[in-house]
């Protein structure tokens, strides 16, 4: 099967095991030409929430990591555009962009990295093949699962440079 | 074969634009006879545009008899005959546009109607960052909770600042402020944003439908409106870093 026509049926793939997550993710722009390279999917999730989808070949995690942290900077200011273009998209423009980035095996540098930035920020899902045509997704347990919430970053004390 | 958005989309972005974050908005929530809530929407952006930043303002036809008579550098003003969170939310990303066209990093001010608050994306897209003016006492105090839930509801990831009005002094606005936090469900829900200092001189500049600072420069009300603008502009352009 020629090369293109893989990664073809390869995103098409990918693209139905996204809408089977929870939750589900919608395919909105693919292979997107973002900062000097393309962006595999774009999605959005039942709120307009914007995730990047990236795929890794294992090994190459850590390096697509710090491509799809860029790739999710640049697209960030672009969202108010997208809407206006395609208003339908409905895509959240306050809630940032966060990337998903699916590997088979991740590396233990990635892992940490994707922990220390956060859940809202960076998702890690495990790309299984199942069968010549489907994949499936599982997503990481996340390892800050159960921890506290951060404190809020303002106080419950007023706020004012004025004095009496 | 089947083009996605992403393939023409470079046919009508401008790839020249500044890459900074998107233009934000803040949304006060609050009912359109509220006529302070008018009068400190554009009266911020005056103050936000004193202070060299962009501001976008997007108002409603039923503000038309608020509406300062003076021109403002720096200050859009964007009339909007929304009826609803969809109409609304289509003249707030017009007005993004246009800050983002002035390459000056701006807000957008706009006022939700209460009644208009419902789940969605269109909720999170605009009450990320809300505002509610809130009155000390009791009743005061209920209706922000109420509010104030409301918009958790609507928008769980909102940042809901208070700003205290009618309040003769600091430390009354501070014990005001510590009640209501208090009194929220989570500590922290409500981020100050100071304080509106009842002011004879704040009516008569709203009467004059002059900006405040313009009308009293060295007014107690003023100095309030002053320091409610830098602390949102801190707070905005500490989260672009």
């Amino acid at each position: 099967m020629p090369a293109e026509r893989r990664a073809a049926r390869e995103r098409l793939a990918l693209r139905g095991a996204l809408l089977r997550l929870t939750p589900p993710l919608e395919s909105v722009a693919e292979d997107v030409l973002g900062l000097v390279s393309r962006i595999e999917l774009v999605t959005r999730d039942p709120d307009g929430a914007v995730t990047i989808v990236l795929t890794a070949a294992t090994g190459g995690d850590l390096a697509r990591l710090a491509e799809g942290l860029a790739q999710c900077a640049w697209l960030e200011p672009r969202i108010d555009d997208w809407n206006q273009l395609a208003p339908h998209l409905g895509l959240a423009s306050e809630a940032g962009v966060r990337l998903l980035l699916a590997c088979p095996r991740f590396d233990d540098r990635t892992r940490t990295a994707a922990e220390s930035l956060g859940s809202g920020r960076v998702g890690l899902i495990e790309l299984l093949p199942r069968g010549d045509l489907d994949v499936e997704l599982r997503p990481l347990p996340s390892a800050s699962a159960g921890r506290p919430a951060p404190a809020p970053r303002i106080g419950t004390s007023l706020r004012t440079g004025l004095r009496d | 074969m089947a083009r996605e958005l992403g393939d023409v989309l470079h046919y009508f972005l401008d790839e020249d634009a500044p890459h900074g974050r998107a233009a934000r908005c803040l949304a006060l929530v609050a009912e359109p006879d509220e006529l302070l809530g008018v009068a400190l929407l554009w009266n911020l952006a005056h103050e936000l545009a004193s202070r060299g930043s962009a501001a976008a303002w997007v108002t409603s036809i039923s503000d038309e008899e608020l509406l300062p008579g003076e021109v403002t550098p720096g200050i859009t003003r964007l009339l909007s005959p929304a009826t609803d969170l969809g109409g609304l939310a289509r003249a707030v990303r017009e007005a993004s546009a246009k800050l983002r066209a002035s390459r000056v990093p701006g807000l957008v001010l706009t006022r939700v109607p209460p009644a208009w608050l419902e789940p969605g994306p269109l909720a999170r897209e605009l009450l990320a960052r809300a505002l509610l003016l809130s009155v000390p006492g009791a009743e005061g105090r209920a209706e922000t909770l109420a509010r104030g839930a409301r918009i958790a509801r609507c928008c769980p990831d909102a940042r809901i600042g208070v700003t205290l009005h009618g309040v003769r002094s600091v430390s009354e606005a501070a014990a005001a402020f510590d009640a209501l936090a208090g009194a929220a469900s989570e500590p922290g829900s409500f981020w100050s944003y100071g304080l509106l200092l009842e002011d004879h001189r704040l009516y008569e500049a709203l009467l004059a439908r002059r900006p405040v600072a313009r009308h009293c420069p060295e007014s107690r009300a003023a100095h309030a409106l002053r320091d409610v603008a830098r602390l949102l502009q801190e707070d905005w352009q500490g989260d672009a870093r």
